[in-house]
């Protein structure tokens, strides 16, 4: 069990918040952010971590930052990398005619004009090309580019995991980093889409990718995880520190390292800190000692976890040759088994993703699918200022519980979200209210997690305990088997009804169904539904197939029966409740099983 | 009147804190009290740091070191892990 480290560092000139603190004495900035970066360089080697150090534009003009960099290079082996953030200064505005501080926002053009810019001057200074890029998110053009014109390049911080809706929510909508749906753990970008996995060697762009920070993976959902991740300022700025001590950066950390339990040994941890949060002023009400102290407390403790054996530090570029050497093929997926570790509430959730899709499944509500990204679609959004996207650099969903509504809220019903109904004689109880945790194997057969079994009381006293238990196939089907282990009435009927209340979108707001067509087939025919807001549905016996096809996502979303199922309905919903619904339903007693098969595909 | 300023400390508002909002106050020096912008909020900084305490006691293991990685957590139930 190893956790691979990467610790970066970024000099900047003039960090956002120094600058802002100043009011334009850019001497006295340079001096303190220069400042700052060789004390957390200093921190770096006194903890013997080697660092990457990823160079701005207006340090390469500073002489002696250069100088800096070249010997902590030639004494520590820090790697030289490259920066497409924190790129303005004068110089900057002057050769490219912007003042734009988003890389990925500008203009293919002008991404084009920065890169080689960049790239030519950072060989000027260091007589190399850099291997690492980085910026809190990098477009698959962008990066497509860099690869061709610059071969050495080998791997890029590429996205903010779920650094989205909440965090622009939290920064007073101000933090333009619309970047969810993507990976949280390392991966090999497909040609098509940064955030899609190369599904093989022709799709592999050629460079590995990492997120910026290694975030927490439930607080990443429901909270802006800027807040709750590898960055203990980040943790200072959540107020989840008590006094001089920080716990919760401890836990985070140990949960890392123990993702590596569900990935063939290894996890892979990130610390990205700017000089800005160990500014001389403290940050908010975090003063210049405490952020300090911070930094120390989580290198320390890294630190240690390297004596103990858990963690191996590695430059960005020695950790591409390592994820390429490691990496057992294009179809492997990416697991994470994640518990609370702040909030004390036990809930547990499970995340997957490979070539096809990333799916979120939340055994606190049972087991249900709150989070579904179409991979398999490799969606061609480019973002800038001279696209269709302009800043929104989201992967779409065609499930989201946490933006779109998921478990009962009125009585409009689900919002978005997969999961069932249990019912007797009437009553209807969802499985969303049904607390429990899983555990996670990996099988020749497909990736399992099997729940613990709930318990499910009827008002005629009828109580029934159920199994459910996920199967990943390796032909890309997410199998959902559930059976009532014990039941206090061998003779009772219990009726179980999938439901999957499909959408798309990228953040809060509906976007238009129409379009969307349903499909219900059983051996007597098909019958399909044009989505209109009308309120149509269709049933029938014995289905064998349920199809949601998503042309705005060029995404097919097949609910198939594996056990045969008594019926099974499309349904289309109205602008109050703007979801499609596939369901299928099986009557069953105690010892019974359904089974059903959920592909998600490309639409043709 | 002259214009206010953020205080000696950059506190942000902890009524906006509470919703995972970060929004500076500024300081009025005369009235000795702090202000918010985006909401209703005022109060003396004895206000801002209960709010600050009291806003923390969401977190109910921020005070607790879990020792994840210790022999006494590796096998137990807290995490199922791959066979």
């Amino acid at each position: 069990m190893k956790m691979l480290l990467n610790l970066v560092h970024r000099p900047e000139m003039a960090p956002e918040y120094i600058a802002c603190q100043s009011h334009g004495e850019s001497k006295a900035v340079k001096n303190e952010s220069f400042e700052i970066f060789k004390l957390q360089q200093d921190m770096a080697h006194q903890a013997g971590l080697k660092t990457t150090i990823m160079v701005t534009y207006p340090s390469l003009f500073e002489p002696e930052v250069v100088e800096t960099i070249k010997a902590h290079h030639k004494k520590y082996g820090d790697e030289i990398g490259l920066s497409l953030w924190g790129m303005n200064c004068p110089h900057f505005n002057k050769e490219f005619e912007t003042e734009e501080v988003a890389f990925w926002f500008l203009s293919f053009e002008k991404k084009k004009k920065v890169v080689n810019g960049a790239f030519t001057r950072f060989h000027d200074k260091f007589g190399f090309y850099p291997n690492s890029v980085s910026c809190y998110y990098i477009d698959v053009q962008s990066l497509a580019y860099m690869k061709s014109k610059y071969p050495s390049l080998k791997i890029a911080v590429a996205t903010c995991f779920e650094e989205g809706v909440n965090v622009f929510h939290g920064t007073n909508n101000s933090w333009y980093t619309f970047l969810e749906g993507g990976p949280w753990a390392p991966w090999i970008p497909s040609k098509e889409n940064l955030y899609c996995s190369a599904s093989d060697k022709t799709d592999d762009l050629g460079v590995v990718a990492v997120p910026h920070l290694t975030r927490d993976m439930l607080l990443s959902i429901e909270s802006r995880n800027d807040f709750f991740a590898s960055h203990p300022h980040g943790i200072l700025r959540a107020m989840a520190y008590d006094g001089q001590e920080m716990p919760y950066f401890y836990n985070l950390t140990d949960q890392w390292v123990l993702q590596a339990n569900y990935n063939h040994g290894f996890s892979y941890y990130m610390i990205f800190v700017g000089p800005g949060w160990m500014s001389k002023a403290g940050r908010w009400q975090a003063s210049y000692e405490l952020s300090v102290k911070a930094y120390d407390i989580a290198l320390k403790y890294l630190a240690k976890l390297k004596a103990d054996g858990f963690v191996e530090d590695m430059t960005m570029s020695a950790y591409a040759d390592w994820f390429r050497d490691n990496k057992k093929s294009y179809k492997e997926p990416t697991i994470a088994l994640w518990e609370d570790v702040l909030y004390g509430s036990g809930r547990q959730v499970f995340w997957y993703l490979d070539s096809q899709f990333r799916v979120l499944i939340d055994p606190h509500q049972g087991g249900a699918i709150v989070d579904i990204r179409p991979y398999v679609a490799k969606l061609d959004r480019p973002v800038g200022a001279d696209t269709k996207y302009l800043a929104n650099a989201m992967y779409p969903y065609i499930i989201n519980s946490q933006h779109r509504s998921g478990f009962s809220t009125h009585y409009v019903g689900e919002g978005s979200i997969y999961s069932c109904k249990v019912c007797h004689k009437g009553e209807e109880i969802d499985l969303c209210t049904c607390r429990t945790k899983g555990r996670y194997e990996n099988r020749e057969n497909g990736r399992k997690l099997t729940l613990d079994p709930v318990t499910i009381e009827f008002a005629d006293g009828i109580t029934i305990s159920l199994c459910t238990k996920f199967i990943f196939t390796p032909e890309g089907c997410i199998q959902i088997e559930r059976e009532i282990v014990d039941c206090n009435n061998g003779d009772a009927e219990i009726t179980l009804r999938e439901y999957l209340n499909g959408t798309y979108g990228t953040n809060e707001y509906p976007e238009d169904l129409r379009g969307v067509k349903l499909l219900i087939a059983n051996a007597e025919g098909q019958t399909t539904i044009d989505y209109n807001y009308d309120c149509k549905s269709k049933t029938c016996q014995y289905p064998f197939e349920l199809r949601a096809i998503v042309p705005q996502v060029n995404t097919k979303i097949t609910l198939k029966p594996v056990i045969e199922a008594d019926s099974g309905t499309i349904k289309e919903g109205y602008l109050f409740s703007p979801i499609y619904k596939l369901s299928l339903s099986k009557t069953i007693k105690k010892g019974g099983k359904t089974k059903v098969c959920l592909k998600i595909e490309k639409a043709e | 009147m002259s214009q206010d300023r953020k205080g000696r400390i950059n506190y942000r508002c902890p009524n906006c804190f509470a919703k995972e909002v970060d929004v500076d106050l500024l300081y009025d020096k005369k009235k000795d009290e702090y202000y918010c912008v985006k909401c209703c909020f005022v109060g003396t900084e004895a206000d801002i740091l209960r709010s600050y305490e009291q806003n923390k006691t969401k977190y109910k293991l921020y005070r607790i070191m879990l020792n994840l990685l210790g022999p006494a957590n590796v096998n137990s139930s807290w995490f199922q892990f791959r066979k």
